[in-house]
């Protein structure tokens, strides 16, 4: 794309909003020039990150959010480069809700990432410290040895926290699906230390009961998969 | 549209509008889970929303942000590129798995089995950060290598290149009706006084010619 062109007047893609911004740049990439484009997917990123930071520092731990929060700006320009994905409605609600789901969707496939099988996965037996009810040691399920298992053993867990209220469950991704000591768990959601030690052993209890229900616990195999955010899952939207 | 979407959106509609519409109408028939999704992004709206605001980027406050977020810069060079995203993908990346760019190239040019092309492939490498290089002429082998060093698949790294590619549209046509088209057609006119935009990096050389092609200008150009 060429990027050797007269000037432009920055102040004028300043004064855009971003329901303008985004239809700037999408003019920009058609007319092949690049340093519109540029500046209004910098404008636009400058202008939208504030509000998608602070949405995701509630729900992931201060060390993740810089990097989800630019992989999703990342997806919602990489969308609008291509005819199949980019944004197609009209209003800025629905902008919005467009940018919204690519960043729970980000989020989701952050959440996974760090959860993944085998060295990462907790057993069923990690859950409480002790030995399984048949005796045998546990073991983590790979991808390899036990796809099926893992896939309901994923349902499960979904069910177990769909049943949570929102708080319970905010506390239980932090708790231990994020591995986060309770003290941190309770400066984060204002609750006592021992309401979220309350709140991690009755998800545990639960769970486990929950997957001895369906047997994969009486296999002996019990990773724990991560928690999954609500929404569509991986990928641009 | 999804039916949490259609009712975000018609509620939000009516709220920017000056309406006051009901929480608790909007939930219903949700399940739980369709509640909570809802809620959530009614309050992100509109909690604190600069989007709602309105009015003019601060222009020193954006131009600081742009020499220190790495992201701003790189969302330029991909809007601007021929790269697609990854411009912005592959140092993210990269910092995620703590290698600077000068210790990926010899990795990478180990997994393609070309140690001694390391600097040809570390240029080649750098095009693909710049926005330089023509995705569509990396082949799936090298994806595969650098998504193997950056723990990413090389489909999410072929998504992420894939763009339409620039051009096509004359002056005067718009892509699409949405916004003020005033507003939006005056950025396109070029003014002498105006300052020069943010540079999104100088363009590194012709690439050679396919009958000059060896081995590793295959990998990166012959798709």
């Amino acid at each position: 794309m060429p990027r050797r062109q007269p000037a432009i007047d920055s102040s004028l893609i300043a004064s855009l909003d971003p329901e303008q911004l985004f239809e700037c740049l999408l003019l920009a990439r058609d007319r092949d020039d690049g340093d519109v484009a540029s500046e209004c997917a910098q404008v636009f990123a400058f202008r939208i990150k504030p509000q998608l930071t602070r949405w995701a520092r509630k729900r992931l731990p201060e060390e993740a959010v810089g990097e989800v929060v630019d992989e999703a700006i990342e997806r919602v320009v990489g969308s609008s480069m291509k005819a199949s994905t980019r944004f197609r409605g009209e209003t800025l609600p629905e902008l919005f809700a467009w940018v919204y789901r690519i960043l729970r969707n980000t989020t989701a496939d952050h959440f996974r990432r760090i959860g993944k099988p085998a060295e990462h996965g907790l057993t069923i037996e990690s859950l409480d410290g002790a030995p399984g009810e048949d005796g045998d040691s546990a073991r983590s399920i790979t991808d390899e040895e036990d796809g099926y298992a893992r896939v309901e053993i994923e349902m499960v867990t979904e069910q177990v926290l769909a049943g949570l209220s929102p708080d319970h469950r905010e506390v239980v991704q932090l708790a231990v699906h994020q591995d986060l000591a309770s003290a941190e768990v309770a400066d984060r959601t204002g609750k006592t230390v021992a309401n979220v030690d309350q709140i991690k052993s009755r998800y545990r209890r639960d769970l486990r009961s929950a997957l001895e229900a369906t047997g994969t616990a009486a296999t002996g195999s019990g990773a724990v998969p991560p928690a999954q955010a609500t929404g569509p899952t991986a990928g641009h939207d | 549209m999804s039916e949490i979407d259609r009712r975000f959106t018609d509620f939000m509609t009516a709220w920017l509008e000056g309406a006051q519409p009901d929480r608790d109408s909007v939930m219903s028939g949700l399940d739980e889970q369709g509640q909570a999704e809802l809620a959530d992004m009614i309050d992100a709206f509109t909690d604190q929303n600069e989007w709602l605001e309105g009015g003019q980027v601060d222009r020193e406050e954006f131009l600081a942000a742009l020499a220190t977020d790495p992201l701003l810069q790189r969302i330029g060079r991909a809007a601007a590129g021929i790269s697609g995203t990854w411009p912005a993908m592959l140092p993210r990346l990269r910092e995620r798995a703590r290698l600077d760019r000068e210790s990926l190239a010899p990795l990478l040019a180990d997994r393609l089995g070309n140690p001694e092309g390391a600097e040809k492939i570390a240029d080649y490498y750098h095009r693909m950060e710049w926005g330089d290089l023509p995705a569509e002429g990396v082949s799936d082998t090298v994806l595969a290598a650098i998504a193997d060093l950056l723990d990413t698949t090389a489909e999410d790294l072929r998504d992420s290149g894939q763009a339409d590619p620039p051009g096509g549209m004359e002056a005067g046509e718009s892509s699409s009706a949405q916004a003020d088209p005033t507003a939006v057609e005056l950025v396109f006119t070029r003014t002498a006084t105006g300052k020069q935009s943010p540079g999104v990096g100088e363009h590194r050389g012709d690439l050679p010619d396919p009958g000059d092609w060896d081995e590793t200008d295959r990998l990166f150009l012959g798709g």
